[in-house]
């Protein structure tokens, strides 16, 4: 009889032993990805930790075990909502295809993220200024971030270093707010139509008109 | 004797110490844990006199807010109206707004960074500001060359761009220099309506001397 090889062989199937840590892993994830709606829709302030234990199906030592409390549960889902959002930014354009293309492509994937996620899209553009200091430290890097980003643009456009030096600035916050009263307004949006509202505002000072109107035919957002 | 429940509002209100009481109070202890034993001793007020013109600490922190609003917006309101084209009635209204900032600022911090863990309906009153100010920028559609190529979020983004701004300012504890800020800002306000080389044309437009003279001191 053939054997398995040694890294197979191991406990009977559905006999092994989980470990603390992956079961701790994976019960930190689930009340996670519980609490965003939670915040998202009661409101960072108004959030209990019983409406987090409801949601989570977590007891009140289980849940003290994974977060320090109702703060360190928020800053947790909003890192995580940052990351998800980040990932698929990036994950849109490649180093290949230039700073025009990628920034286009990965303003479109923001927009797309607010409409398909709008409760995490909530989470951090609105629930993190009401969350303390420190969300409000990790939304305003965010926010930094962005600006640095985009001022990395000015080196491949000429007419863009003659901008004030404060326009990266103005056009994130702009944007972030926007999309604030977008998520507020509670109603579906397009991120089409998203894209056409903000990329003028945001890319045309920089990339100039015709650009960005090749960018828009070359590379169209699909409407939900 | 204390007569029947009287709110307290308006110009009156923000002449009361309770106002200052409840805006420095927030200020030192946060929103969510500022209570109302704390601004009645910092007013010098009973909880009677207290229970007379407020029903509670959220209304009370909604009233100052309101009567907040209601001053800014009497005041900025009544610059724009005072010039009869745009983008110079806008950006008399954007020079009042830092005239009132520097005037009060605990108040503006109240309003900016404050009331962020209020409840829905403070947000909702203090967002109700921004609409109105979306609406003066907004106003530029009407001397704009082509209204229709203009995004509808224009007047919203350039909006959120003062809003950021300030609040950041206010945060940070550094001075507001109006001389930096607001070209900048009207830059951003004026652009999206009548293009580039007008836009450029705020960035080297001198302050009110009021304010230069300010700044410079």
């Amino acid at each position: 009889m053939v054997e398995l090889p040694e890294h197979l062989r191991g406990e009977p199937l559905g006999q092994e032993r989980v470990s603390r840590e992956v079961l701790a892993d994976h019960q930190r994830e689930r009340v996670l990805a519980s609490a965003i709606p939670v915040f998202a829709k009661r409101g960072y302030q108004a959030t209990t930790v019983d409406d987090l234990l409801a949601s989570g199906k977590v007891g009140v030592g289980n849940f003290y075990s994974l977060f320090e409390g109702k703060e360190a549960c928020f800053l947790a889902a909003l890192d995580r909502v940052v990351a998800d959002a980040m990932a698929k930014i990036e994950a849109a354009g490649t180093e290949q295809e230039g700073w025009d293309a990628r920034t286009y492509r990965g303003l479109t994937a923001l927009l797309r993220f607010l409409c398909q996620e709008p409760l995490s899209a909530r989470l951090f553009l609105v629930e993190a200024q009401s969350g303390g200091p420190v969300a409000m430290s990790r939304y305003d890097s965010v926010l930094d971030s962005a600006v640095v980003w985009l001022s990395t643009g000015r080196g491949a456009h000429s007419d863009a270093a003659e901008l004030p030096p404060s326009f990266e600035r103005a056009a994130v916050w702009g944007l972030a707010f926007y999309l604030q009263q977008c998520l507020l307004e509670a109603r579906r949006h397009d991120p089409a139509k998203l894209l056409a509202e903000t990329a003028p505002l945001l890319l045309e000072p920089i990339v100039g008109t015709s650009r960005l109107s090749r960018l828009t035919r070359e590379l169209p957002a699909a409407s939900d | 004797m204390i007569a029947a429940w009287d709110p307290l509002e308006g110009a009156a209100l923000l002449a009361h110490p309770i106002a200052a009481a409840i805006v420095a109070t927030i200020h030192d202890r946060g929103y969510a844990t500022a209570t109302v034993e704390e601004f009645m001793v910092r007013a010098e007020m009973t909880r009677r006199e207290f229970d007379h013109h407020f029903a509670g600490k959220d209304e009370a922190a909604l009233r100052v807010l309101e009567a907040h609003i209601d001053a800014y917006v009497e005041r900025a309101g009544r610059a724009y109206d005072a010039v009869a084209t745009w983008p110079d009635n806008l950006r008399a209204a954007a020079y009042e707004t830092t005239r009132y900032i520097l005037e009060n600022p605990e108040m503006t911090w109240f309003g900016m960074v404050g009331v962020l863990e209020a409840d829905d309906l403070a947000r909702a009153r203090r967002d109700q500001v921004f609409s109105w100010a979306a609406g003066l920028i907004d106003a530029g559609r009407g001397v704009a060359p082509d209204p229709t190529a203009i995004p509808r979020s224009a007047a919203m983004v350039a909006v959120g761009a003062i809003v950021e701004a300030l609040r950041r300012t206010q945060e940070s504890g550094l001075p507001v220099k109006p001389v930096e800020a607001v070209p900048v800002l009207m830059y951003a306000a004026v652009r999206p309506y009548l293009g580039e080389e007008t836009a450029r044309a705020e960035l080297v437009i001198a302050p009110p001397a009021d304010l230069a003279r300010r700044e410079e001191r």
